[in-house]
């Protein structure tokens, strides 16, 4: 969220989005709340990449659903395109949903099996189009090579490609529609190393040539310092920390972040930072710790991170939500 | 640097309905069940050419002859008369076109209703699962001749009733079936892209999911095909499905009870025709199955 | 000192005797006692079908050849089904990929734990159980007291997978093989799963043979690394050397291909084409549609591994420290 940007390449706002689930905890007990996103702000704009970074339980598959309007959001507001997606009604969703599209993390899996490529990728045409065959096919075949395929895929089954041309063929369909942005939804985490190579070049390479905003959810943090622009970070729902990625990766001041970027491991030894063990274990999201969600695990807290939430708040050119943050830094 | 992204085989992959053939005839059970099937399929769509007589024809000065191997017997009849003199070989041929009739019909009833059942359960989920699966609850809790004798009490004897009746003992196994492959494929990725691209519900349902539920059912459809002429048999037996004089073996049966000691070929005959159809569509169906589902022999 | 396990020419072959799909080709391994080897490869390298094969558990219509096999001075390959149970679980051990599907469902953490334990060993069942608590201890399960009672299904991934650690070091093993154990894991767990392994492999004297396709991961565990692809061993050397100058140009361009090698770079680097199938095994060196030197003898002849114990390269011109190729590459080229 730069001061260079502009209203218009404005693509997606949210601000304060929380998803609740309510959870059934037995017969005679009362329903559980799971607060899975709990008050997540971003802006999303064009020809950036936005990187979500967080582990298992932090939310960040949510905040994939909500985007991708696959759920309503339980809190908060979604802009798109001049409306709000929370409180949209079904013909303003059905207009909205060819901006966003999403790609999925397990290609084995993202693909319909009985479906053969060319009907996968025209499928998103036949819903929202009324294109006739010859035109659709034409498409089809254009984005295959865009994303690196030969004409004769087109006939072929899912199984009959690897890992790698299963997501190219997954980027391919994301790409039909020609959304304004694109949930990319840990899309090279199931690839080999050289494969991971070769499909995060095609998403620069389309993001540079079609101007599309990327929503780039990895845990791997290596990758997201090569592909973002801007980073966030999550813990059970909510952010912990938000900026640019120079900023995160150069001094990251969340001990989360840190802690993050400690376990990450490098090759080479200078690379390495001391190590950060966290203590406990990921509380569930039905019963997280009271004041900071963090406070069980972080060697930092103090008697006040159990009794107060930390707000958000601008520290050294990022959003940091830390009670202590000024001390520790 | 030439083409990289290159994949399969310099040629093109297999058909899949190929590479299919190709597991399904290493199972040679498999294959016999194929070819005997394909012989009673061939035996019903030239039943008029190849049977001898005509089914129904009662030949007053020829009852009870023996088959043409044993003495008394006539090569006219090859497998022998019935009691009224009818011949037993032309009946039992002419009875695969009953057989496979009662089949095909029993078992497409039973798999349309069944399946749309089965993909609204899992679809919808909530109170229509709920009312849906215990209402095939119910009807499985019942034993499944019972069940069919009872229907075509209400609907009345014949061959038409018969079949109705034992497409609905064969529903809940469908509904079943369909529901549970619906929810494992509702959860996967790509019925979730489907619906950022747009999809609406009928779409995913017959579009996206059914396509892929479909190898299981293809499946157990086969098998069905066996137990539907083993009930139809049943129902013969007991009166309450074809009538005379139609050549349905269930029914063969049913009228040669008396001569089991003194006149065998009329009963042998016609359970020695169930026995064979019944088996061929086993072994075709579990050769379908492994074929369908490679990692089982591999 | 012998070696710990010694493979030599070992090969392992699926499909019909008439279609041989080769999953493992020629792969020669030695560990040392107490000696951390990671196993480095992508996808179709044979890495985990090796490791199968060392513990007898190959698949289905899998066959196993090698020249010899030797673990602990004892022949592996000759062995028969009850003394090898016997050393599997007991002398050596695995840790598998996903801790969610490698406990069996049905039965609590105690029960899977004894079940090992009183494979190898005798005792009471309270012996046992209390053998169990221990164990969960020095796999720092906090709380192991009440987690013996509990079911894989209330296990994080993380927790799973040190119950799967605390059976494989239940019998005090000294090769414990472990196949991809923290790709499934977050990453601040995957730190404190490899933390725990070199901890208890340091306390126990214990080999390990871990791998992995993380190329980082293995840079910060292991002391010898053996790069594998298609099915054969490319490279052997010694950590950071290999890292620092690898000889074999298919692992340089692997360490060319990862993010951390490409900071500031607007594309990473990429190694074109890929890891050829079952069907498409090029002739000569197994590399050569994609490497950036091949030459005419690379395509025509199929390279040896070549080098001593500590270091070995299959590669007609091995780099050199500048990362160039060596042996007159420049006039065969």
């Amino acid at each position: 969220m730069g001061a260079d940007t502009h209203l218009e390449d404005v693509l997606l706002q949210a601000k304060n989005l929380s998803k609740h689930y309510s959870v059934a905890q037995g017969w005679l007990k009362p329903k559980g709340l799971a607060r899975a996103l709990d008050g997540v702000s971003f802006v999303l704009a064009r020809g950036r990449t936005l990187a979500v970074v967080g582990e298992s339980g932090c939310g960040k598959s949510t905040l994939a659903r909500q985007v991708t309007m696959i759920e309503p959001p339980t809190g908060g507001e979604l802009w798109m395109d001049g409306a709000n997606v929370a409180v949209a009604d079904r013909a303003t969703r059905k207009r909205l949903r060819p901006l966003v599209q999403m790609v999925f993390q397990n290609p084995y899996a993202s693909l319909n099996p009985r479906k053969k490529v060319g009907a996968i990728l025209e499928e998103p045409l036949v819903i929202n189009t009324g294109l006739k065959r010859a035109l659709r096919a034409e498409r089809a075949h254009a984005m295959m090579a865009r994303v690196g395929l030969r004409p004769e895929h087109y006939g072929r089954y899912p199984h009959m490609f690897s890992g790698g041309q299963r997501q190219r063929i997954a980027i391919a369909r994301a790409l039909m529609l020609d959304p304004q942005v694109i949930v990319a939804d840990e899309p090279v985490s199931a690839l080999d190393v050289s494969i991971q190579a070769q499909v995060l070049n095609l998403l620069m390479d389309l993001q540079q040539g079609s101007g599309v905003a990327y929503l780039f959810i990895s845990h791997n943090l290596a990758v997201v310092e090569h592909i973002a622009d801007e980073v966030l970070v999550m813990y059970l729902g909510k952010t912990v920390e938000h900026g640019s990625r120079r900023d995160i990766f150069r001094r990251p001041l969340h001990p989360y972040t840190r802690a993050l970027l400690a376990s990450t491991p490098r090759i080479d030894p200078a690379q390495r930072q001391q190590k950060i063990i966290l203590s406990g274990e990921l509380p569930s999201p039905l019963a997280p710790p009271p004041g900071c969600a963090f406070n069980n695990r972080c060697p930092h807290a103090r008697a006040q991170c159990r009794q107060q939430v930390p707000p958000l708040q601008l520290f050294d050119g990022r959003q940091v939500a830390c009670l202590r943050i000024a001390e520790i830094s | 640097m030439n083409q990289a992204a290159s994949v399969a085989a310099p040629g093109a992959p297999p058909h899949p309905l190929r590479e299919l053939w190709n597991y399904f005839r290493q199972n040679r059970g498999a294959v016999i069940g194929l070819a005997t099937v394909a012989a009673i399929v061939l035996a019903a769509l030239c039943a008029d050419l190849i049977a001898p007589h005509s089914p129904i024809e009662q030949f007053r000065d020829a009852t009870l002859v023996p088959p043409a191997w044993q003495a008394g017997g006539s090569s006219k009849f090859m497998l022998g008369t019935d009691p009224v003199g009818r011949d037993i070989l032309s009946r039992v041929i002419h009875g695969t076109r009953l057989s496979l009739l009662i089949g095909l019909v029993s078992v497409s009833l039973s798999l349309a209703l069944g399946v749309t059942l089965g993909l609204m359960a899992g679809t919808f989920r909530g109170v229509s699962e709920i009312a849906i699966m215990r209402l095939m609850d119910v009807m499985l809790a019942l034993p499944s001749l019972l069940l069919a004798v009872a229907i075509v009490a209400v609907l009345g004897p014949g061959l038409m009733n018969a079949m109705y009746a034992i497409a609905v003992v064969m529903l809940p196994h469908y509904a079943r079936q369909t529901r549970a492959a619906v929810i494992g494929e509702m959860a996967k990725d790509y019925v979730s892209a489907s619906r950022i691209a747009g999809a609406g519900t009928l779409r995913i349902m017959f579009d996206c999911v059914l396509p892929n539920c479909a190898a299981p059912l293809i499946v157990q459809a086969t098998l069905g095909f066996s137990s539907a002429i083993l009930d139809a048999a049943a129902l013969g037996f007991l009166g309450l499905g074809a009538q005379p004089p139609t050549p349905e073996w269930g029914s063969m049966l049913a009228s040669a009870l008396e001569f089991i000691q003194s006149a065998w070929w009329v009963v042998t005959f016609p359970g020695l025709a169930i026995l064979m159809s019944v088996l061929a569509f086993n072994l075709t169906g579990d050769g379908l199955r492994d074929a369908l589902d490679p990692k089982l022999k591999r | 000192m012998a070696a710990l396990l010694e493979i030599d020419d070992l090969h392992v072959e699926f499909g019909t005797e008439q279609a041989p799909v080769t999953a493992v080709d020629g792969v020669d391994l030695v560990i040392e006692p107490g000696e951390v080897v990671g196993i480095v490869g992508e996808s179709g390298s044979g890495k985990s079908v090796t490791a199968l094969a060392l513990m007898g558990l190959t698949d289905y219509p899998g066959r196993v050849k090698a020249a010899h096999m030797i673990f602990d001075g004892r022949d592996l390959l000759g062995m028969g089904g009850r003394e090898r149970r016997g050393l599997l679980g007991r002398d050596i051990a695995m840790i598998f990929q996903d801790p969610m599907s490698s406990l069996n469902p049905c039965f609590s953490v105690a029960y899977q734990l004894i079940e090992t334990l009183r494979a190898h060993q005798g005792g009471s069942k309270k012996a046992l159980r209390k053998l169990a608590l221990v164990l969960l201890q020095q796999v720092e399960i906090p709380d192991a007291e009440r987690r013996l009672d509990a079911y894989p299904h209330q296990l994080s991934g993380g927790m799973s997978q040190r119950v799967m650690l605390a059976m494989a070091i239940a019998c005090n093993p000294r090769l414990l093989i472990a196949d991809e154990p923290t790709t499934a894991l977050d990453v601040t767990v995957q730190a404190q799963m490899l933390e725990l392994l070199l901890q208890l492999q340091r306390e126990r004297g214990m080999a390990l043979m871990l791998i992995t396709h993380d190329l980082s991961v293995v840079a910060q565990t292991a002391q010898r690394v053996v790069v594998m692809y298609a099915g054969q061993v490319v490279e052997t050397g010694r950590v950071p050397g290999i890292f620092d100058a690898p000889r074999h140009p298919y692992t340089q361009a692997l360490l060319a291909a990862l993010p951390e090698h490409n900071v500031g770079r607007g594309r990473l680097q990429t190694i074109p084409g890929v890891v050829p199938g079952q069907y498409e095994r090029p002739g000569g060196c197994l590399l050569h549609p994609r490497c950036a030197y091949a030459t005419g003898l690379c395509r025509a002849a199929r390279p040896a591994l070549s080098g001593d114990g500590g270091s070995q390269v299959r590669c007609h011109f091995p780099l050199d420290y500048a990362g160039q190729p060596g042996n007159d590459w420049n006039r065969a080229a």
